[in-house]
């Protein structure tokens, strides 16, 4: 069990390149075989190649599952909380929060509250962090949506500044 | 040649489009450096604005956030971990121990005097080989794509060092991850789980922002320490990169003949370039040159040669009329949108543009190495920031560079994505680079392995008859071998090191 | 955080006011295929556009699933007036005809007609082996299956024009995928393909190194974009599709909610664009022929295309029961 310890994310790396086969295998004998593009020539079938690549990973992640499995792995890779652990998946949680609320809110909406909330959870003050967030935000989105003229999401409220 | 450049001074010596193309460097600079856009969406975003000029200082300016865009990438790379764009993947590898080393603007000047210099080198050859080598880009078909790509897949386990299994499976991921979408040969969705918005894969750039810029923030969190003050050597600006880049003259010399090379030939890109010049920088390397902890020479070998590329994309551009990438693509479209269409046509009928154009593109060089020098210690400054202040900034601008490539939320959840796949990855000592290479070459390799047996009437036979490709295979297989040979020796090594270890460790 | 909730409601009030004039705010123009000189004819017409309304209109590059995947992003915005779809043949047409998207033409609101471009079959210009279209034909028939050619992509429309040609003509070659056709070009003149189809865009730039053999077009204007040269008919041989089925063209759509009043400022503010005498001229230069059409002549201009088109989609699976027979 120690073994699956020292290794931990090199455990979740090989069982993540493991599935890459998996799901290859599966989608061409299913999907591709379904639109009638699994099997013939070079111009129809568009499975060859993929199983190709997936027989090649399918070895090399043997291989490494095997020196994995008899510690032949040198470099440990152990869950080991350090001190912004804890921080960093609450500010990858609010990030993905973000993005299911920005195409409903809208980006000049999601985002000062994202900066806002982001910089003060890193320790600045309030006044600064408000500041500091506001001139991010209003600068960003003055190049992006005035000078190249990107639609930035509009949200619900339909909002622009400098389009 | 010297007719031609002669003929497009007048056009190009004038305020306006001087002004233009400085300030092309600039704006391409910082397009490069922030993560998401590049040299590609700089171009096609500012392109309208382009309509409204006169046609060469349009140009310039357009080819000056080419150039620009190209190398501001590694500044990026450098100072933060991240790359700006695909094309200063690479240039993590040493730039980025550089500056742990505290020397943060020597290679960021170093990054910049070689993107200039290797660019003025493609620029000499752009203007005397432009012939030769358009004609020789056009005996590169199929077969020989397909080999070349072989060839780059291979360079994985010449930059993976310590762990060629390893950057085989990131390698592997990234070759996946170049299938998913329509099969551009019978148009069946491969899987795409029947969601449209995979229909074209995932972005490249929202990958690439993904794995090293969001995995790198969650690393810095991690790490603690927001409000202290990072102490930073002292900025100035200083011509020492100059001085430092003539120590590495045969290693730029080659890097920007990669560049150019893999710039003529259409369909290989400024990426692929630095990877398999880093490559040979190493193999050629002095012992004492360790690269992977900080070597100047691999920040030149990278930089060079992606920089190369642009001037080198530009000979099939304007001499066949054939774009030599996506980027050269837009700018052959702005071309013909101003009346003038590329290829011979215009050395005939327009020789004042088409040198007004060359000259527009030694001058974008020129001034990328002034400014590039002169803006150094302003983006080293960037290392000032305290943590609470640059990672929300890094987070905002990665996430507004990869929307708008395709003013897409979709791709931001790919980033996202991804950032958490280069967590893992990294934290299981995974290099992230070879997923790229993957990524890139992987749709290269598979098109023209099927284009040229379509092409070919007996099978396999097209890859030996060809002598350009059957050369290129014969280096493929010598390069496997060697890797086979030099891993199966290392891993007897490691074992043997590893069990002499084993009792201190327990 | 209460200046800032002001500052937010303001702002949404300044919104909901704007709604009365439309439109307030920058447009985005969905264009199906990747970056280059086909997208750069699509900002020319954006550009004057955006003039005549007084906003930018930013053209954004969505390739995929043979444009569809522009349609279906496009299609998910809301049906304000605020997102246009740039409505190529493929997408609007083709694609919803081999069953890859469940729209029909008659589910949007048209603008004005873009441009258009008929195709081209062309070989080296050096060689001799085909000195007219129907020496290529004749070469075919003696051997079935033996030559190479590129469309571009397959089951678009080139790769149908011609596919149709030689159905008629009952003669094959073989098709060989190039997803960009300036890669196509490149192995043509590099001598490994023998023949292709092309646009006038490409041909443009390419002039000194191909020779065009036959024009795939009945319009005698056609010609014209390639130097005079004879089209199919002139030789006798039949095209098999009539007026706009073999060539490719974009019309400009919103989505079929759209509200009345915002379509009609659109089509107008198009409409004028069009009409300048500077960008008319701007796009036939590129080789991109101005249709013309207006939003009142969608419907009888489309229908009869969209019928001629399924022969198209027959004359491929036939090419490729052919091409498997020569094996």
């Amino acid at each position: 069990m120690s073994r699956f310890r020292a290794h931990a994310f090199d455990w979740i790396a090989c069982l993540f390149f493991a599935s890459i086969p998996v799901v290859i295998f599966w989608q061409t004998a299913t999907s591709l075989a379904e639109q009638d593009a699994a099997s013939g020539g070079p111009l129809d079938n568009a499975a060859f190649y993929p199983r190709l690549i997936a027989a090649l990973i399918s070895v090399a992640v043997t291989i490494h599952g095997i020196r994995l499995l008899f510690g032949r792995v040198q470099d440990q890779s152990t869950f080991k909380a350090e001190t912004g652990t804890r921080l960093g998946v609450f500010l990858t949680i609010l990030f993905l929060v973000y993005l299911l609320v920005l195409p409903y809110a809208g980006f000049h909406i999601a985002t000062p509250i994202l900066l806002i909330m982001m910089t003060r959870a890193l320790g600045l003050g309030l006044l600064s962090a408000l500041a500091g967030s506001v001139v991010m935000w209003l600068g960003t989105s003055f190049v992006f949506e005035g000078l190249l003229n990107v639609v930035l999401p509009v949200g619900m409220f339909n909002i622009t500044i400098f389009s | 040649m010297f007719d031609l450049l002669r003929e497009g001074l007048p056009l190009f010596f004038n305020f306006q489009a001087l002004l233009l193309t400085a300030l092309g460097i600039v704006g391409g600079l910082v397009i490069g450096v922030l993560p998401g856009l590049g040299p590609l969406m700089g171009i096609v975003l500012l392109l309208p604005l382009a309509f409204h000029l006169p046609p060469i200082a349009a140009m310039g300016m357009l080819i000056a956030i080419y150039v620009g865009g190209s190398a501001g990438g590694s500044v990026s790379s450098i100072l933060l971990r991240i790359p700006g764009t695909p094309l200063a993947a690479a240039t993590l590898f040493d730039g980025y121990p550089m500056a742990q080393q505290g020397r943060a603007q020597d290679a960021v000047g170093l990054a910049l005097t070689s993107s200039a210099l290797g660019g003025l080198i493609a620029g000499l050859m752009l203007v005397f080989f432009s012939p030769l080598l358009a004609q020789f880009a056009l005996r590169f078909a199929p077969p020989e794509y397909f080999a070349m790509a072989v060839l780059g897949v291979l360079t994985i386990a010449l930059v993976s060092e310590g762990s060629a299994l390893k950057g085989l499976l990131a390698g592997g991921l990234g070759l996946f991850l170049s299938m998913i979408g329509t099969d551009e040969f019978t148009n069946a969705y491969r899987f795409t789980f029947g969601d449209f918005r995979l229909s074209s894969g995932p972005h490249l750039v929202a990958v690439v922002v993904g794995l090293f810029a969001l995995s790198e923030i969650f690393s810095q969190l991690e790490a603690g320490n927001y409000l202290a003050k990072p102490t930073v050597q002292r900025l100035r600006i200083s011509f020492r990169a100059l001085r430092l880049v003539m120590t590495h003259k045969f290693n730029l010399l080659r890097s920007s003949m990669i560049g150019t090379f893999f710039g003529a030939v259409p369909g290989a890109g400024g990426d692929v370039s630095a990877f398999i010049s880093y490559a040979a920088a190493k193999r050629f390397a002095r012992a004492d040159e360790k690269y992977g902890e900080g070597a100047e020479g691999g920040v030149v070998a990278t930089e060079a040669a992606n920089n190369g590329c642009c001037g080198g994309a530009l000979i099939p551009t304007l001499s066949l009329g054939i774009p030599g990438d996506a980027s050269t693509a837009v700018l052959m479209g702005a071309l013909i949108l101003f009346g003038f269409f590329p290829g011979p046509d215009l050395f005939r009928d327009s020789p004042d543009v088409a040198g007004g154009i060359f000259i527009a593109y030694i001058m974008a060089n020129i001034m990328l190495l002034v400014l590039g020098i002169i803006l150094a210690p302003i983006f080293g400054s960037v290392l000032k920031l305290r943590k609470a202040w640059l990672l929300p900034a890094v987070l905002l601008l990665s996430t507004l560079g990869t929307y708008s490539l395709q003013n897409s939320i979709f791709d931001l959840w790919v980033m996202l994505t991804f950032g958490v796949v280069g967590y893992v990855l990294r934290r299981a000592g995974y290099p992230l680079a070879p997923l790229i290479i993957g990524m890139i070459l992987g749709g290269i390799m598979e098109a023209n392995l099927r284009r040229s047996l379509l092409i070919s009437r007996d099978g396999l036979g097209i890859f030996f008859e060809r002598p350009i490709c059957a050369t290129i295979l014969a280096i493929d297989l010598f390069l496997l071998l060697s890797i086979i040979y030099s891993t199966v020796r290392s891993s007897r090594k490691g074992a043997g090191e590893n069990e002499k270890e084993d009792p201190q460790i327990t | 955080m209460r200046r800032f909730l002001g500052m937010a409601t303001a702002m949404v009030l300044l919104a909901s006011n704007a709604q009365a004039e439309f439109p307030e705010r920058n447009i985005e123009n969905i264009y199906p295929w990747g970056p280059g000189a086909t997208m750069a004819a699509s900002q020319v017409i954006a550009d004057a556009m955006g003039q005549e309304l007084g906003v930018n209109i930013s053209v954004v590059s969505t390739p995929g699933a043979a444009g569809t995947k522009a349609f279906q992003t496009a299609l998910e915005k809301p049906a304000d007036g605020y997102t246009i779809f740039d409505g190529y043949v493929a997408p609007l047409v083709l694609q919803p005809m081999f069953g890859n998207a469940d729209w029909t033409y008659e589910d949007f609101k048209p603008l004005w007609s873009a441009t258009s471009n008929s195709f081209a079959i062309v070989v080296r210009k050096d060689d001799d082996r085909f000195p007219d279209f129907p020496a290529l034909v004749k070469y075919m028939t003696e051997n079935p299956g033996d030559l190479r050619y590129s469309p571009g992509v397959t089951d678009a429309l080139p790769h149908m024009v011609a596919a149709k040609v030689m159905q008629t003509s009952d003669v094959v070659a073989q098709v060989v995928p190039y997803p960009e056709i300036d890669n196509a070009i490149k192995d043509l003149r590099g001598s490994v393909l023998d023949f292709m189809v092309i646009n006038p865009g490409v041909y443009a730039s390419n002039k000194d190194d191909v020779r065009v053999l036959a024009v795939l077009s009945e319009f005698e204007g056609a010609s014209g974009t390639y130097g005079g040269a004879p089209r199919v008919q002139d030789f006798g041989i039949e095209l098999g599709m009539k007026g706009l089925a073999p060539m490719g063209w974009n019309w400009w759509l919103v989505r079929k909610e759209t509200p009345d009043d915002v379509v009609a400022t659109l089509q107008d503010a198009m409409g004028k664009a069009l009409a300048r005498d500077d960008i008319h001229q701007k796009l036939l230069d590129m080789g991109y022929v101005p249709l013309g059409y207006s939003p009142d002549q969608y419907k009888e201009i489309i229908a009869p295309v969209a019928s001629d088109l399924k022969s198209g989609i027959d004359a491929i699976a036939w090419e490729k029961e052919k091409l498997q027979g020569t094996k």
